[in-house]
């Protein structure tokens, strides 16, 4: 079975790494790019199996990547995954659980995630 | 290899593709003073923990800092954001230094993060080089999983950003407004979010340990940059990956101090490697050093993590060698025999779901 490719998402070039070394680990391969322009022209070049998306990017935002690709015919069906920020404790931004919820994402983890977890999350959608 | 062959690498990759060097991107965190301490004759940690728990009593961010020890003191960088610079000066000057032994010195600065290096020296080497090329001399320089960051002048943060779009090409951005556009409003809601997270204990995403590192340490004169650039060319050429780097200035920024570690780095592949640099010295021999790293949400920039980890370390007996905190992740080195221990004390104050190899 050839290898799953997985595209991270995320301005935080840390947490791309972290996730991107936990997925290799469980033998996938993995694009990375660092905000929502970037992830748009990664997918174009190549279909990933899923995508793991932060919500707050630079230039164009997860919510609006998200909702591109779903409306898209060529990409609705690419798994989604959102990495949402503890947006309600901060008023002043729409990056929160809830607004996360409501997209149509086909699943979300909170900041700060657990990487096993985020595993079980792209395993089960994997398959 | 041959020698000269190596000292042309450099003329090489200049002329050749920048394929290598097409990076993700870049920040930078613009207003903040940066402070470097040069404790002489002192390797006791307590130092560091001290100022680091004053730090973050005073609810302090660190969004930069540097630690390290060798046989003649122990090297200190913190970098606070500017409107917060008294207050760091007062604690620093509170705590009790045997003051003839401490050498400090101040500057404003900005911090500079180019991402992702992938483990690559050439990027460390173009990035130096470019600094080089504009006079622009770092005070500090730290990795994470991901990134190289420098702090460098304040004055010269704007020339330092255009700099970079000589080297390296950017996916992200293809020319300086482009950049520009991007940061836009970007600081303010990182500041929101980061303040939003009140968890006693933190949480990191992974403990991410590299195993059987060779320690290279290397004290330079700040205008040697080019050499250095030159030094990590001619490592990159013979396929050693960068694992874990800081920096820290001594004595007023005329001197830096190097604290590297590659896998696999003979002490025969160093000194072959070495160009021009002619103070360096290996601190330990093969395989004796191993670095971690943790990530958390917004790490560098939130108080209390250096603090922390440090606590931690007092508390179970462990000597670290070197610390880097930058971008959102916290690196640390230390001895081979040390893992098990450091991964208990990391995992006895924070919330670590999974430790990770490589």
């Amino acid at each position: 079975m050839s290898k799953k490719y997985i595209l991270v998402v995320d301005d935080d070039p840390d947490l791309v790494e972290t996730v991107a070394m936990m997925l290799e680990s469980k033998g996938c391969e993995v694009g990375r790019a660092y905000d929502g322009v970037e992830g748009e022209e990664s997918i174009k070049q190549r279909r990933p199996d899923l995508i793991i998306l932060d919500v707050m990017m630079p230039r164009k935002d997860g919510y609006v990547l998200c909702a591109e690709l779903k409306a898209n015919e060529e990409t609705k069906d690419i798994p989604v995954v959102l990495l949402t920020a503890v947006g309600e404790a901060v008023p002043t931004t729409r990056y929160s659980h809830a607004d996360g919820m409501s997209t149509e994402a086909d699943d979300y983890i909170a900041k700060p995630i657990d990487t096993e977890t985020l595993w079980e999350i792209v395993n089960s959608l994997l398959s | 290899m041959d020698r000269l062959r190596r000292e042309n690498a450099w003329d090489e990759a200049e002329a050749g593709s920048v394929s290598g060097r097409c990076l993700g991107g870049f920040k930078i965190l613009w207003d903040n003073v940066h402070f470097s301490l040069f404790c002489e004759d002192s390797q006791d940690p307590k130092h560091a923990l001290k100022l680091c728990s004053a730090l973050s009593e005073s609810k302090l961010n660190l969004p930069f800092f540097t630690f390290g020890i060798d046989e003649k003191g122990q090297y200190i960088g913190l970098t606070v954001e500017s409107e917060l610079a008294l207050k760091a000066q007062k604690i620093l000057d509170s705590l009790s230094w045997e003051k003839d032994k401490v050498y400090l010195a101040t500057s404003r600065s900005s911090i500079l993060s180019i991402f992702p290096h992938r483990s690559k020296p050439e990027i460390a080497a173009s990035l130096l080089d470019a600094f080089s090329k504009n006079n622009i001399q770092p005070a500090a320089m730290a990795n994470s999983s991901a990134a190289i960051s420098a702090v460098i002048d304040r004055h010269l943060a704007a020339k330092a950003t255009q700099a970079l779009f000589g080297p390296f090409c950017f996916s992200t951005y293809r020319t300086p407004e482009d950049w520009k556009l991007a940061q836009k409003g970007k600081e303010k809601i990182y500041k929101e979010i980061i303040a939003s997270y009140q968890e006693k204990r933190p949480k990191v995403y992974s403990l991410n340990w590299h195993l059987n590192l060779d320690l290279f340490e290397i004290r330079s004169l700040s205008t040697e940059l080019r050499n250095m650039a030159q030094l990590f060319m001619n490592l990159d050429k013979a396929g050693l990956k960068l694992t874990f780097l800081i920096s820290s200035a001594v004595g007023g920024n005329q001197e830096q101090k190097f604290f590297l570690a590659f896998p696999h780095a003979t002490k025969d592949t160093f000194r072959e490697n070495l160009g021009n640099l002619t103070s360096w010295e290996v601190r330990k021999d093969s395989q004796a050093v191993a670095s971690f790293s943790m990530n958390g949400p917004h790490f560098g920039d939130r108080y209390g993590i250096a603090a922390l980890l440090l606590q931690c370390f007092h508390e179970a007996g462990i000597r670290p060698i070197a610390i880097g905190c930058t971008v959102a992740s916290i690196m640390g080195l230390v001895e081979s025999g040390q893992v098990k221990a450091v991964t208990e004390a990391i995992r006895g104050s924070f919330d670590v779901p999974a430790v990770m190899e490589k």
